[in-house]
């Protein structure tokens, strides 16, 4: 019983620093899509984010007002029902960029899925790492800590009236606004590695130790 | 589309957020939209005749009690519990054409969340009502045109707050939104439930002449 309560207890400190491998930062960047931008599905299962130079505004922080752009094109993959909702991968690449009046963040976006739920969508849902790449080399603190990471999530919310499930969306032609949030992941420079191997090492230690204890006494 | 009879027009509004505010939540239940500038706004319309015009989205709303729908099972494809609830309230509607304002009292019906994503009126309800506008404006005229609409808005959280999390954080994000009028159908609906009625009464006073005379 006692060895159970201790192989329990190690299991949940392993799991707690397992789970803190990869931090968020603290505040996300927020953002919207500028006038005369939007998020445009093609009618071939496909969709890009339009607009000119610039298609998206930074809402907050210390990098507030900055414009920026979201490119590339990407494929809805297989549709999956579950009663109002629908799901389905997202394949392609595309890039993401802040600019800070005179330097760029740049980073490498893909997005893993999409789903629908009545008139919202949600790309990247399941908030996965989908930025990656992240440079920056200017002085703005918002940016800066973005680009200390070595990866990022994104994740971008739109919506549809009158509603379109993700079938009806992959053959039409139609353009809506859409608003998002980028955090990044900051590596933790082998803190993980040392405290799983501390873990086990103490776990280890239980072990022996209980061995060398009789577990009868004669008299 | 909609649940409630009505038909919706031809081209939505849509719209974002404005850099400076946002929709905050207050750790009570609570949410409110923030605004900037004077007259205070905190939408841009991106499209139509509409886009560039500033708006302005206010009033206090409370989230009510959650539901949580758990994920299928078996779930291969790992689809997340969906949590939902009722949003109470009144607030406002106000876009700004240059020299005359479109105004619309507006409630929220409902609040979900699924992921990072969340929406407030996912059913697409009717939820914009006393629309009045006198500009000139082609777009705010087709949304003012019947009295009624629909306002869509959807936003995100990196950390995939539940709705249960989200009424006890004090936190603020971006968002996006689109409305349209809802077109009344001038009794249609009334009548051809009517029509069925009558039909399926016909029916059972014919098969029950019929089984009287065998």
């Amino acid at each position: 019983m006692k060895f159970g309560v201790n192989l329990t207890g190690a299991g949940l400190f392993l799991a707690v620093i397992l789970a803190c491998s990869g931090r968020l930062t603290a505040d996300p960047v927020d953002y919207s899509s500028l006038g005369g931008t939007g998020i445009k599905f093609n009618a071939a299962g496909g969709f890009s984010f339009t607009g000119g130079a610039d298609n998206i505004e930074i809402t907050d922080g210390a990098d507030a007002g900055f414009l920026g752009d979201v490119t590339g094109n990407f494929t809805i993959g297989a549709v999956t029902t579950y009663g109002t909702m629908s799901v389905a991968s997202v394949s392609g690449v595309g890039e993401f960029t802040i600019y800070d009046g005179s330097t760029n963040l740049t980073a490498t976006l893909t997005w893993g899925n999409i789903v629908q739920i009545g008139s919202a969508d949600t790309t990247n849902a399941t908030g996965a790492v989908n930025l990656t790449n992240i440079h920056y080399t200017g002085t703005n603190t918002d940016l800066l800590a973005l680009a200390t990471a070595d990866a990022g999530i994104d994740v971008q919310t739109f919506q549809f009236l009158p509603v379109k499930n993700l079938t009806t969306l992959k053959s039409t032609t139609i353009t809506t606004s859409f608003s998002g949030s980028v955090v990044v992941q900051v590596p933790d420079e082998g803190t993980t590695a040392f405290l799983v191997a501390m873990g086990i090492a103490a776990v280890g230690a239980g072990m022996i130790f209980r061995s060398r204890k009789p577990s009868v006494i004669l008299t | 589309m909609s649940a409630t009879g009505s038909r919706l027009m031809a081209d939505p509004i849509d719209y974002s957020n404005i850099s400076g505010s946002s929709i905050n939540f207050n750790g009570t239940g609570g949410f409110t939209f923030t605004s900037t500038g004077s007259p205070s706004a905190n939408i841009q319309m991106i499209d139509s005749t509409a886009v560039g015009l500033l708006g302005n989205i206010s009033g206090s709303f409370t989230i009510g009690t959650v539901v949580v729908t758990p994920p299928p099972f078996p779930n291969p494809f790992h689809i997340l519990p969906t949590s939902t609830a009722s949003a109470g309230g009144t607030g406002s509607l106000v876009i700004y054409d240059g020299s005359t304002d479109l105004t619309a009292t507006l409630t929220w019906g409902d609040i979900i969340q699924y992921g990072g994503g969340d929406a407030l009126n996912d059913t697409a309800s009717v939820d914009l009502t006393n629309i009045i506008y006198h500009g000139t404006n082609a777009d705010l005229l087709s949304l003012a045109s019947t009295g009624s609409g629909i306002n869509v808005v959807t936003f995100q959280f990196t950390s995939q707050e539940s709705l249960a999390q989200l009424k006890a954080t004090n936190i603020s994000t971006s968002f996006s939104g689109s409305m349209i009028a809802a077109v009344p159908d001038d009794g249609i609906t009334g009548l051809l439930i009517g029509m069925g009625i009558s039909g399926i009464a016909l029916c059972m006073v014919v098969q029950r002449r019929r089984s009287v005379r065998g």
